[in-house]
């Protein structure tokens, strides 16, 4: 066993756990945080990804004591402060992006990431770099919509700005 | 998954030391270690990770070699602005491979370690011999449509499913290897092994020695190249078939061609059948399906994976062309 | 009646899945937790001769290891779902040496962590002694196994088909299939005072409860199943699965829970999965285009252990009108783990064939696939003459047709392009879904804080079930939505049925409206001291005879405990009081789709159109539309995802998705999703559902027919038959790969 200290959803946490523990493992059986999803612990579905440093990943092939000291961010630590929705989740129930809800963590947090990075300039770019997060129920329309709006928000906001 | 010790060296020179112990392998993005562990694959005794060690992240786009530091992430050097106007082949087998939570953690080095998706030796059952040497190979007379068809042996099926590997065997390519007994180069073709007797050996890599960097010569043919893909979905699978091509052309006459074929070898595979059908011709839809057909004039088909040499041959004329129009 | 039904509203559960509070089987926390890690065979048929597990016990942290050496343990008698009971096979894993299909569990390991048992399960060595065994039903060897009572016979098609002007005769394939849910099977067991808790993903929790209850001999309130989020079922959570007992059993010898997530490569073979199938279809058919002679004989890979079939050709039977009707049904068994339901079982195999040969004919004839659909309408069920409950296909066609642009499409193969020179094919396939029903039991709250609650055990698999149950209520109510809560998925609430044959909201709705209807009726009594005469619901107000209204709270709260609840049940009226109590308590008690008098489906139209390199042959769908009538749609938001849904498993079933088997070991090989292909968002182009209102109170008092699985029939016909229109090749089998198009 050992001890490490992760940083998830901006709190520290000291948690002792093997050297094989995934990061998708320490968060959800040792840290209780069981947002983020397990759909195959082969990276083949998306379902886990989080944000490491800002960029999303898959919690699956992460090793909990290689991210010591990185800042990780789950599904549980999206929304504001005072419980408000981040945008994407709130475009996601809008747009109905979601049926089973299984994949949908893992497929808002790679959309917040998508929005970032700047890949959701079209829909066809938008489904391209969602596709690394499978879903089985096929919502995959609504959520290139819910993608897009946010995406066209997140514009018009910088738009505005300037 | 078997039990490990984790290390993380705060040097290079410690983690070459480290990696001279007996059982160690080294992690960096985790997206293929964690993964061949996990299945039973790969069962190091010392994990020695090297994913924050400075300096080996460094990309030079520029001036007569290009250098990847191997620990340079793909999802980045996918948005280089050099590599995209200059080397699109190289973007475009980065943009194709896998997904964007994966581009974000691999790194090129690791990448080229990539091992092969062959049903049977990641299934952990079945009998392989890149698995268990000396069980058989259970590909020889199962599932073979995603076999290869060079370099392949009775005891050894297995195709190489790398996207940037691929794209790399089209330039001058070589990798650079540290041990704590010091660098040596290694070129790019010479780095995979094809299939002997032993088809667990995958690479000259040897123990204690860690991949630092790729190094590309910078080309003109860079800038008319394409890497070309061609999967059973549109997104997130592994090729049936691929070619890079990187042309350098006098009007329409093709004055050097350089071709790689994915999907359908046992390493990355550079064909200078293909290369040499384009080479001193003037490119046109029947030149470029001549050099396709050049490129699978030895691949040995099996039951299931004939048809690759067909669509590898119009994957191969589709990527000459598509690279010509890049002049 | 404030007409909550029929309104978009915002799916109940979006909040809690998109914020990840949603809690999934594996999600539910226990402490003293112990995780479990399976082995599975090698090989498909034999025995097993020796088992070493030192190694696995040996290793630090090792609880348990469980093999059929030490389960040995008597079990209550349960069975198959199929032969009257819950189970998804007949066969129990660990109780005997025998090995009859690869991937069964050979050996449970407990431990600490879930890292340890992983590992031990690496440890254990198993040595087979091995028979020949073949899972594909088209190895040599096989024999077919008729289905007599399965043959419909209607004039004599034989001698119709000889005689016809025009006919068709082919084969079609479809591969098996994996569910492949996003979220892996899991069973969290914990013992608590002899009564067992169960966290498992359920499309069934009555009939895992009784199953439980069964097995390990005590009464079924001493077994709770908790199931509120079911991350993806599609059929393959329905079952009991074996995993699940020998999970139970772990946890009461050990005496702590235990947690089992079943790893993605063994999904394939401790479930179930859908059967491969072999369509001949002959049509024969007059120069105008009616239909003289129709004629399916359809072959379902079946299983040695367990005999499965299902027959697609009692629905195709039933598709167009035909004077003479003759369909057979077999089976073959195979050397594999039971096969079970999966999306449209019967049905999305069947009509790929059927709706492919209607296509082949049309293409002969030379007339639109549109309108030889439309010639060939039936205005009774052509097999035994009964009337429709409803049937819209012809409009669902001409709307479907309206929204695609069918009019623009050029007949002549390969006769259309995009600008950047890519063969365009439009293909378009009818869809039908049987309407069948189950008894439901719900309960109805109605407080004092104005808040409305729904009780029922049935199930929301990503459906719609949450928020279209709770409209049920809020609509008989006048209950504004954001007050309604509803609970599902548990065994505790008043029974459900499974959720399979897309009979949830039919079934279960008709539950809640009549419990709804029970607590008005209170409601209004109360208001009117116990005569209701002259009372009526509207806008959040009981009105009293004189037009003076009082908020519903009001009155509620004047009531002795400041509720009023009531519990339902409900049945169709085709089934017995007693099939109904049967129901309830867990079994299997279906009506439909056809009674005396009527047959009842939900029926839709399919196009699509697909784009394909003329060089690469890479096919891609560009645009789907469905046009469904489902009878009353009770939420259109979630009505249309689920279409949509289903639509998007057809193009992956056209264009995807295939269970390798590895014939000479009998074996599925491609066990993971990077082998299995399903769909990627980047696979999907635009995706276009309607739906066309129908009033059809025959088929259950609120109207709703089949919703969850129309959306794939067919779809994977309409791509076939655009694939030949942009090519001309015609590929009589699913997966439509680029080999097939070279």
């Amino acid at each position: 066993m050992n001890t490490i200290t992760l940083e998830v959803n901006g709190h520290l946490h000291t948690l002792a756990v093997d050297t094989r523990t995934t990061l998708l493992d320490a968060l959800r059986e040792h840290l209780g945080l069981t947002g983020t999803k397990v759909g195959c612990n082969h990276g083949t579905c998306g379902a886990c990804t989080v944000h490491i440093e800002g960029r999303r990943q898959l919690a699956c092939l992460t090793l909990a004591v290689a991210v010591e000291g990185r800042a990780i961010t789950t599904i549980e630590g999206l929304a504001a402060a005072d419980g408000t929705p981040h945008p994407m989740q709130a475009a996601f129930a809008e747009h109905d992006a979601l049926q089973c809800g299984y994949c949908t963590p893992g497929q808002i947090m790679s959309a917040v990431a998508c929005v970032a990075e700047g890949h959701a300039r079209s829909d066809s770019e938008i489904r391209e770099y969602m596709s690394g997060n499978l879903c089985r129920c096929g919502a995959y329309p609504n959520i290139v919509a819910a993608v897009r709006r946010v995406a066209e928000d997140a514009a018009v906001r910088h738009v505005a700005a300037a | 998954m078997q039990p490990f010790t984790y290390l993380r060296p705060a040097s290079l020179d410690e983690a070459l030391h480290a990696a001279s112990e007996p059982g160690t392998s080294v992690l960096a993005g985790g997206t293929t270690m964690v993964d061949l562990m996990r299945g039973g694959l790969a069962w190091p005794t010392r994990l020695l990770d090297i994913s924050h060690l400075p300096g080996l992240a460094d990309v030079q786009t520029d001036g007569p070699v290009l250098r990847f530091g191997a620990l340079a992430r793909m999802a980045d050097v996918a948005e280089n602005e050099t590599l995209q106007r200059a080397y699109p082949a190289l973007v475009e087998s980065l943009q194709l491979a896998a997904s964007q939570q994966l581009r974000n953690a691999a790194t090129l080095g690791g990448n080229i370690l990539q091992r092969t998706r062959c049903p049977y030796f990641r299934n952990g059952v079945s009998d392989c011999n890149k698995r268990v040497p000396g069980s058989g190979c259970s590909a020889v007379d199962g599932e073979d449509r995603e076999m290869a068809l060079f370099g392949t042996s009775e005891s050894c099926l297995a195709n190489y499913p790398g996207d940037w590997g691929t794209a790399l065997a089209a330039f001058d390519t070589a990798v650079e290897l540290r041990s704590a007994a010091g660098l040596r180069t290694v070129k790019f073709s010479e780095f995979h092994l094809p299939y002997g007797e032993d088809p667990a050996a995958e690479t000259v890599l040897r123990p204690g020695e860690i991949v630092t960097a790729i190094t590309v010569r910078a080309t003109p043919a860079g800038r008319a190249s394409t890497y070309l893909k061609v999967r059973d979905r549109q997104s997130y699978a592994y090729a049936l078939v691929s070619a890079a091509v990187a042309l350098e052309m006098e009007g329409d006459m093709v004055t050097s061609a350089r071709v790689s074929l994915g999907g359908v070898a046992s390493k990355p595979w550079r064909s200078p059948e293909a290369e040499a059908a384009l080479t001193g011709r003037r490119l046109s839809e029947a030149v470029s399906l001549e050099a396709g057909e050049a490129a699978f004039k030895g691949a040995k088909p099996r039951r299931q994976n004939a048809f690759k040499i067909e669509l590898g041959r119009r994957v191969v004329a589709r990527a000459a062309l598509t690279a010509a129009k890049r002049i | 009646m404030d007409g909550s039904i029929g309104i978009p509203v915002v799916r109940r559960d979006a909040a809690a899945k998109a914020s990840g509070a949603a809690q999934y089987a594996a999600d539910f926390p226990h402490a003293g937790t112990a995780y479990a890690a399976l082995v599975t065979s090698k090989v498909a048929r034999g025995r097993i001769t020796a088992i070493d597990t030192m190694a696995a016990e040996a290793v630090p942290g090792v609880q348990m290891v469980l093999t059929h050496h030490s389960l040995n343990e008597g079990l209550g008698k349960e069975t198959f779902a199929m032969k009257g009971g819950h189970m998804q096979s007949s066969f129990m894993p660990l109780t005997s040496d025998e090995v009859h299909y690869a991937g069964q569990i050979v050996c449970l390991l407990i431990a600490d962590t879930q890292e340890a048992a992983e590992q031990a399960a690496g440890l254990v060595a198993v040595e087979y002694a091995t028979e020949h065994a073949s899972a594909a039903m088209d190895d040599p060897g096989h024999e077919e196994e008729p289905m007599e009572k399965k043959a419909i016979d209607v004039g004599d098609a034989l001698a119709a088909f000889a005689a016809a002007d025009v006919s068709v005769d082919a084969t079609y394939l479809t591969p098996a299939q994996h569910h492949n849910p996003i979220e892996l099977y899991a069973a969290t067991c914990a013992w608590r005072d002899g009564k067992l808790l169960v966290n498992t993903p359920s499309q069934w929790v009555k009939g895992k409860q009784a199953a439980l209850a069964e097995i390990f001999g005590i009464p079924m309130e001493d077994v709770h199943i908790e199931s509120p989020y079911i991350g993806g079922g599609f059929g393959s959570k329905a079952t009991l699965l074996a995993h699940t007992v020998l999970v139970a059993m772990a946890a009461r010898r050990l005496g702590r829970p235990v947690k089992l997530v079943v790893p993605r490569e063994a999904m394939f073979t401790v479930g179930s999965f859908r059967p491969a199938t072999r369509s001949r279809v002959r049509l024969g058919a007059k120069k105008d285009g009616t239909l003289t002679a129709v004629l399916h004989d359809e072959v379902g890979q079946s299983a040695v252990i367990d005999h499965v079939a299902f027959p697609a050709t009692e629905v195709t039977a039933r598709m167009y009108a035909s004077p003479n009707i003759r369909t057979r049904q077999a089976t073959i068994a195979t050397d594999v783990n039971t096969p079970g339901f999966q999306r449209a079982p019967a049905e999305a195999p069947g009509f790929f064939g059927f709706e492919s040969a209607v296509d082949e004919l049309a293409i002969k004839l030379g007339m639109d696939p549109v309108e030889l659909r439309v010639r060939n309408e039936p205005e009774r069920d052509p097999v035994k003459g009964l009337a429709w409950s409803s049937r819209s296909l012809v409009p669902c066609f001409r709307r479907g047709a309206e929204l695609f642009g069918w009019s623009k499409r050029n007949p002549e193969v390969g006769s259309m392009t995009t600008p950047d020179g890519l063969l365009i094919g439009m293909g378009c396939a009818t869809a039908t879904y049987p309407s069948a029903m189950a008894p439901s039991s719900a309960r109805v709250r109605l407080s004092a804080d104005g808040t409305c609650v729904v009780y029922c055990g049935a199930h929301d698999l990503g459906t719609g079930a949450y928020t279209v149950l709770g409209q049920v209520a809020a609509d008989v109510l006048g209950v504004p939505d954001e007050l309604v809560r509803v609970h599902l998925g548990d065994s505790t609430l008043p029974s459900g049925p499974v959720a399979g044959g897309s009979i949830t909201t039919g079934s279960s709705g008709a539950a809640v409206h009549m419990a709804a209807l029970a607590v008005r009726d209170r409601l209004l009594a109360a208001a009117g001291d116990g005569n209701p005469a002259g009372w009526s619901l509207a806008g959040g107000q009981v009105i009293g005879p004189d037009g003076h209204g009082r908020p519903v709270a009001e009155v509620v709260g004047a009531v002795t405990g400041g509720v009023i609840e009531e519990t339902a049940d409900w049945k169709p009226d085709a089934l017995s009081d007693d099939q109904m109590r049967a129901g309830l308590a867990g079994g299997m008690a279906f009506a439909g789709p056809t009674t005396e008098k009527h047959a009842s489906y939900s029926f839709g139209a399919q196009f699509a159109e697909v784009h394909v390199d003329p060089l690469l042959r890479t096919v891609r769908v560009a645009r789907m539309v469905g046009v469904f009538a489902c009878g009353r749609i009770i939420n259109p938001r979630t009505a249309r995802s689920n279409l949509a849904g289903g639509m998007v498993w057809g193009a992956s079933f056209a264009l995807l998705e295939e269970s390798q088997v590895d014939r000479p070991r009998a074996r599925f090989a491609n066990t993971d999703l990077a082998g299995y292909h399903i769909s990627t968002n980047a696979d999907i182009g635009e995706v276009v559902v309607e739906t066309i209102h129908e009033d059809d109170l025959v088929v259950n008092p609120i109207g709703a027919k089949a919703v969850g699985e129309i959306g794939i029939v067919g779809m994977n016909a309409a791509i076939a038959n655009a694939v030949y229109h942009a090519t001309g090749t015609r590929v009589r089998k699913t997966p439509i790969l680029v080999e097939d198009l070279l």
